[in-house]
């Protein structure tokens, strides 16, 4: 029976067919096309980057990645022993989700996933001349509710438009204090990102 | 014995995210290039080969690796700077030259490496790597113009042609006096990190890390 996994694309759903996958991460790359609309994707496995509990369950972790555009991430979960019940997370979706996604996902334990998105996302934006969407990412970024790699991924993300964000400076600002509040010994957690 | 310069045996039990790999290509030759650690635990390479040949493999050779004095959580963002690099050259790659290792990340079109520049070496591209996460592990004010590092550039120059474009050889023909940053000078910049480190202040670290090369070299 070849495996069957469902993908969030935007609003809609696609089912697509995978063969024999591979569960050893990273090393496993394919391209394949959307059933309406004609895209590359660079798609592989991370079951390792699970929990040993999650990964005992079966479940897996697909990430998804346009390959062309630079600019589409889908995370889904699958399940091998109830794939057909089974509905997939949609983890990004929205503008306005998009960093508390990525932070639940931080917070999960998959952090390297977690700031391989957000490094993709961001460096997308700012290729794109999209400043004042990052700057609303910025902008929108609570220190507070944020898990700390991610706030120091926006800060390393974002440090070579530093003098074209509006807001970074202020971001810095706001992360410092925190930093300063939080951490007992802050020695080179914020070197060189200002 | 210099500090946090570790053998291979250590790894990955003893790497904090990201760290750097040194090995001896030949008595007079040396390769430096990252490591870094997923949170499956899963070790992933990324160094600068040759011209074009962003290599993700590990070395076949003996090598030494340094645990940087960078704090755990930066050491993280290197690492996913190093897969978001390994992303985007996994095709195209970056060409061998001597530039220096500041603001390769462009500005502008936001990538690496920036289109002013004619390419790195595999000591540079780590440099690089660094410095595009706001750690610059190096003076490169302070580093001397060396009459032996020129004679190494023209070698390199030798080889890369036929190999290059008559367009990059006459480019890196203008970069014969830019000063160079040695691969056991970047380990050791490392190893007291973060920097930026003068000069005086690697160079005796670069001559123990020979040392320790030399040292498992002779043991195998």
């Amino acid at each position: 029976m070849t495996p069957c996994i469902y993908v969030v694309e935007g609003d809609s759903w696609t089912t697509k067919d995978w063969r024999a996958p591979s569960r050893k991460p990273m090393d496993r790359e394919t391209a394949w096309h959307s059933s309406n609309e004609k895209r590359d994707y660079l798609a592989y496995f991370a079951t390792a980057r699970l929990s040993p509990l999650e990964q005992s369950s079966g479940r897996m972790l697909l990430v998804c990645r346009n390959n062309i555009r630079n600019d589409f991430f889908l995370n889904v979960v699958y399940d091998g022993a109830r794939q057909a019940s089974l509905k997939p997370r949609r983890y990004l979706i929205a503008n306005e989700s998009w960093l508390s996604q990525v932070n639940k996902l931080a917070t999960m334990g998959s952090v390297d996933s977690a700031l391989d998105i957000l490094y993709d996302k961001v460096d997308f934006l700012l290729r794109e001349g999209k400043l004042s969407k990052v700057d609303e990412i910025l902008e929108s970024a609570n220190p507070e509710t944020l898990n700390i790699n991610i706030i120091l991924g926006l800060l390393t993300t974002t440090l070579p438009a530093k003098t074209k964000l509006k807001v970074r400076g202020t971001f810095y600002e706001t992360v410092e204090a925190y930093v300063n509040d939080q951490f007992d010994d802050t020695a080179g957690i914020l070197i060189g990102l200002k | 014995m210099v500090q946090n310069l570790y053998g291979a045996r250590s790894l990955p039990a003893e790497l904090r995210h990201a760290g750097v790999f040194i090995f001896s290509v030949d008595p007079t030759q040396r390769h430096l290039g990252l490591i870094s650690k997923s949170d499956s635990g899963e070790i992933e390479w990324l160094h600068l080969a040759w011209h074009y040949f962003l290599s993700q493999s590990s070395p076949e050779k003996e090598f030494l690796w340094i645990d940087p004095s960078i704090a755990t959580i930066r050491l993280r963002q290197v690492a996913a700077q190093c897969r978001k690099i390994a992303r985007e050259n996994a095709l195209g790659g970056i060409p061998y030259a001597f530039d220096l290792p500041n603001e390769c990340f462009d500005a502008d079109s936001m990538r690496f490496l920036a289109a002013t520049k004619h390419g790195l070496t595999c000591a540079t591209f780590v440099l690089a790597v660094f410095e595009t996460v706001g750690l610059s592990l190096i003076d490169s004010e302070t580093w001397p113009e060396r009459e032996d590092d020129i004679d190494w550039k023209s070698t390199i120059i030798e080889k890369l042609k036929g190999r290059a474009e008559t367009s990059h050889i006459q480019n890196i023909e203008s970069q014969l006096h830019f000063a160079r940053f040695r691969p056991e000078e970047v380990a050791a910049s490392a190893t007291i990190a973060p920097g930026p480190s003068d000069f005086s202040s690697v160079s005796p670290i670069a001559e123990e890390i020979l040392k320790s090369l030399a040292a498992i070299d002779t043991d195998n």
